[in-house]
């Protein structure tokens, strides 16, 4: 069994299953092969396309953006009042956008977990509860830590400020088993395969097991029978330009979305549910990525893209990984134009790159856009802005410490910073937030898990409280902000759902 | 039954749709906006005290790529981008004080003129020129000796990294379906 598809289809489809799945990213294909492996009957529509593994590895960053990224990568949440516009990074295609990560794997911190079991009341998303789904999720994605021969030059120069800050670093977890080579392209695609995206770790069990798959599959509407969703429809993508796909019905006893954060509000609101905070405060994780010219060449390409963290700053909810990326993108986005862009350019084996990651409040709401696809905009809570504002401080005196001759600020038109004093002037200077260069990757919370139907949109299990049959697995159901990498933690809850969900329909 | 037909065809080899939006996404006066932009980002000093424009076969593959990208955009991203080179075309007025379009100013004037774009102290302003200049300069170094002029060291960008004694890539199977270990370490 391979995946279909769409746009290929000669005809309308028409099929019946046990559980349709929307989605295929971390959460629909997880939820894929533990249903397939219990014995269920499951189909996987996704919208985006399909591409083999070894396909993906060949794309360049801009055939990548083009072919995986949802808005060729150009997808941004706009900043309302005092917000930088965010740049996101969202999949569109057979297996969403674990295909975009960096690999990093946390599970969630405990914090977290104890506020949700005691704050929210939502004792089956406790640590202790969930121990058995990340232990499956991990085992399956190969997560290990990267070990320090793997660190890059640009990350250990920042490792070095970071120690002489009395900062500790540790190594970071990924999903690359023991073949990452260093070669800092996971984003794009591993140019040897090594990442465990869920196309390579979940999928082909799912289709051993008999899962169908369909790609170029737009679901535009969950049919409902007696109150209960019994199914979804929509349209294949392809065909003839400017004449509509053909048309689909999916029939079963289960629907699950997993279109993600973004995505799954819009599908739900079209249907006319309205749960409390459907849509609506959605975290993003916001970030800030320091770039820092050395004096030496460092080639920091040469390396994991990420693969070293501190948890000194979680108490202050700001986090901070090492983090590259295909040395194309980082020179596009370099600061300056004309010669001043290209001399920067040519020096960048001298730049070295850190990252910096807020635990938000969740300002986010999604809403219809002018075509099909919704519009995300982002509201900066003052906290947060305080924090991404020192964490670019953190940054830049880390790099300083680290010997790095000037710190690229991740504000639009900043000049360089080349001393202690000159990063505390600028971080004390009046600043209008949307001069900052923000991004984030970890959409979160449009449809919230919740112990009251008056408070959430799902139960622990994932089960709609509006509409039976229905149920949601992907990040738009974690209860809030997360404060990590968000893939272990989704696949987590998927895993939770997959199970109560298996033990529903089976016997 | 669901499967694709016998004989099939490449997703990548059918024409494009209105629905998946694999086209064209800029007009051809967006194109000449992009295509001013992008000489006068990637100019280099002349030696005399001006600037050169890149070559045109360089320019011209950036600028494809990026109407190429832009087409595999939705309508919301498209008609954006449309606003932003609009707005790029006619505020020289505001920002060099001279009443022509961008695409007419020569090249060191477009440059003082983007330079002043992104370095605009209000934040909506500043963000509109780095909207426009990253999705243009992303094809730019990725290739040839665009990329090699940034110092990476590889034969191309999609390459592995160099091990001596590297571990071995990928596990394909033969229906292309990676596969991933039974029993993975942890």
């Amino acid at each position: 069994m391979s995946v279909v598809h769409g746009r290929e289809l000669k005809k309308p489809l028409r099929e019946h299953c046990d559980v349709v799945i929307v989605g295929s990213g971390a959460g629909g294909m997880t939820m894929a092969a533990h249903l397939a492996e219990a014995g269920l009957d499951v189909i996987v529509l996704e919208e985006g396309a399909y591409y083999r593994s070894q396909d993906i590895s060949a794309f360049k960053p801009s055939e990548s953006l083009r072919r995986l990224f949802r808005e060729a990568g150009m997808l941004a949440a706009l900043g309302r009042g005092q917000t930088p516009t965010i740049s996101l990074t969202v999949g569109r295609a057979v297996g969403g956008s674990s295909l975009l990560t960096g690999g990093v794997c946390f599970r969630i911190p405990s914090e977290v977990h104890h506020g949700w079991e005691h704050d929210l009341g939502l004792t089956g998303l406790s640590e202790r509860s969930l121990q058995d789904e990340y232990a499956d999720v991990e085992r399956r994605m190969a997560v290990t830590r990267v070990p320090e021969r793997l660190r890059s030059e640009s990350t250990r120069r920042f490792v070095r400020g970071a120690e002489l800050m009395g900062v500790k670093m540790h190594a970071l977890h990924r999903n690359t088993g023991d073949d990452c080579v260093g070669s800092a392209m996971c984003n794009f695609g591993c140019p040897v395969g090594a990442k465990r995206s869920v196309d390579i770790s979940y999928m082909p069990s799912a289709l051993r097991h008999g899962t169908r798959i369909v790609s170029d599959a737009l679901v535009q509407e969950i049919v409902t029978k007696g109150g209960r969703a019994v199914g979804v429809a929509g349209r294949l993508l392809g065909g003839r330009f400017g004449k509509p796909g053909l048309s689909f019905r999916v029939t079963a006893r289960a629907v699950v979305l997993s279109c993600g954060t973004i995505h799954t509000p819009m599908l739900l609101q079209g249907q006319g549910l309205r749960s409390h905070g459907l849509g609506r405060y959605i975290t993003v994780h916001p970030c800030v990525r320091m770039m820092a010219r050395f004096k030496e060449p460092l080639n920091g390409w040469d390396g994991a893209l990420q693969s070293a963290h501190t948890d000194h700053f979680d108490g202050e909810g700001i986090k901070f990984t090492s983090v590259y990326t295909s040395v194309n993108v980082l020179a596009a986005s370099l600061p300056g134009a004309g010669p001043e862009l290209m001399r920067r350019v040519r020096d960048m084996p001298h730049y070295a790159v850190f990252g910096g990651m807020v635990h938000d409040g969740g300002g986010g709401v999604v809403s219809r856009g002018l075509g099909r696809e919704p519009v995300l905009s982002y509201e900066m809570a003052p906290r947060d802005l305080v924090q991404l504002r020192r964490a670019m401080a953190i940054l830049a005196e880390m790099a300083l410490l680290g010997g790095a001759e000037e710190v690229l600020p991740p504000i639009f038109g900043a000049e360089p910073v080349r001393t202690k004093a000159q990063v505390r002037a600028l971080m004390d200077a009046p600043l209008d937030a949307r001069r900052i260069e923000c991004l984030a990757f970890h959409p979160l919370g449009s449809a919230r898990a919740a112990n009251d139907p008056r408070r959430g949109v799902v139960n622990q299990d994932g089960a709609s409280y509006e509409l039976p049959g229905l149920y949601i697995a992907d990040g738009s159901i974690l209860p809030t902000s997360i404060g990590v990498n968000s893939q272990v933690p989704i696949m987590t809850l998927a895993t939770r759902v997959a199970w109560r969900l298996r033990d529903a329909l089976l016997p | 039954m669901l499967t694709n037909p016998d004989e099939t065809i490449s997703a990548d080899d059918l024409p494009p749709s209105a629905a998946d939006w694999g086209r064209s996404g800029v007009s051809a006066g967006g194109l000449r906006v992009a295509k001013a932009a992008a000489e006068a980002y990637l100019c280099e000093p002349d030696g005399a005290g001006g600037v050169r424009a890149p070559s045109a076969q360089w320019v011209r593959q950036i600028v494809e790529q990026y109407d190429l990208s832009i087409g595999h955009a939705s309508l919301t991203v498209r008609l954006g981008m449309k606003v932003i080179l609009t707005l790029v075309e006619w505020l020289p007025v505001v920002f060099l004080r001279r009443w022509s379009r961008f695409t007419r100013l020569p090249l060191a004037e477009r440059l003082a003129y983007l330079e002043r774009f992104e370095a605009h102290p209000h934040g909506l302003v500043a963000s509109v020129s780095y909207a426009l200049k990253v999705p243009l300069l992303i094809p730019a170094f990725e290739e040839g000796e665009a990329l090699a002029m940034t110092g990476f060291d590889r034969e191309s960008i999609v390459s592995a990294r160099r091990l001596v004694d590297g571990p071995s890539a990928g596990r394909e199977s033969d229906d292309g379906a990676a596969q991933a270990p039974e029993d993975p370490p942890t």
